[in-house]
């Protein structure tokens, strides 16, 4: 029964318990389900990369969703890491994707990994920070969220740069000259 | 105009970093607007 319910109603807590946290992870799946939908149905002139590129991102969106929604760098697996899965699997993809990337929109991709190396950042150290805990989790958790939007921009980005095949079937022919 | 000159330039594109940063701000300003709420 425990798994069905919401856990602010189980609890008896506020509706808003967690409110900024399930939000990131809106992002996240929403990343995945826009760059998956437009993989299956765009048209793409350069095929394969582009595809590729499609995928590469929604997997990532998925994975980071997934370690958001059940904790799995808090609770199961190591943080130091995941975080270096992170690093690994972002770079090859920046790596691999180079062009690709450069073409459509270099620019978010790197403030996003910026946004989200940043979130690290400040989550690893605080062992011997010298701030409150509380400071360092709404920076951690501001970086966070941040980075999501901008990778949501990222992947909206890259699904607009392929044409779905409703933009290409109903594209207006130019008028000729003496239609009207 | 060398080859790392234009990724560069390919890269900070005025539109597009126009673009992302707004998208980055409004992200920022929601958090900010939440984390103050509660």
């Amino acid at each position: 029964m425990e798994i069905l319910r919401d856990p602010a109603q189980q609890n008896g807590q506020s509706s808003f318990l967690g409110f900024v946290s399930n939000v990131g992870i809106w992002l996240w799946v929403s990343s995945a389900a826009i760059c998956f939908f437009s993989a299956i149905t765009s048209q793409l002139v350069n095929k394969g990369s582009k595809r590729e590129l499609l995928f590469l991102v929604g997997i990532l969106s998925v994975i980071l969703a997934i370690d958001d929604f059940f904790m799995i760098h808090d609770r199961y697996v190591n943080e130091k890491l995941c975080y270096l899965l992170y690093a690994i699997v972002a770079g090859t993809l920046f790596v691999r994707q180079y062009k690709n990337i450069m073409e459509i929109n270099g620019f978010s991709f790197l403030l996003s990994g910026l946004l989200l190396a940043l979130s690290i950042l400040t989550d690893l150290p605080q062992s011997y920070n010298p701030f409150r805990y509380s400071y360092i989790q709404v920076f951690e958790e501001g970086f966070k969220f941040t980075g999501g939007g901008t990778w949501l921009y990222f992947s909206c980005r890259i699904a607009s740069f392929c044409p779905t095949p409703s933009t290409t079937r109903n594209q207006v022919p130019p008028a000729k000259t003496g239609d009207f | 105009m060398s080859y790392s000159t234009m990724h560069l330039k390919q890269i900070f594109t005025t539109e597009k970093m126009s673009h992302c940063f707004l998208f980055a701000a409004i992200s920022a300003l929601l958090f900010y607007g939440f984390s103050l709420v509660g």
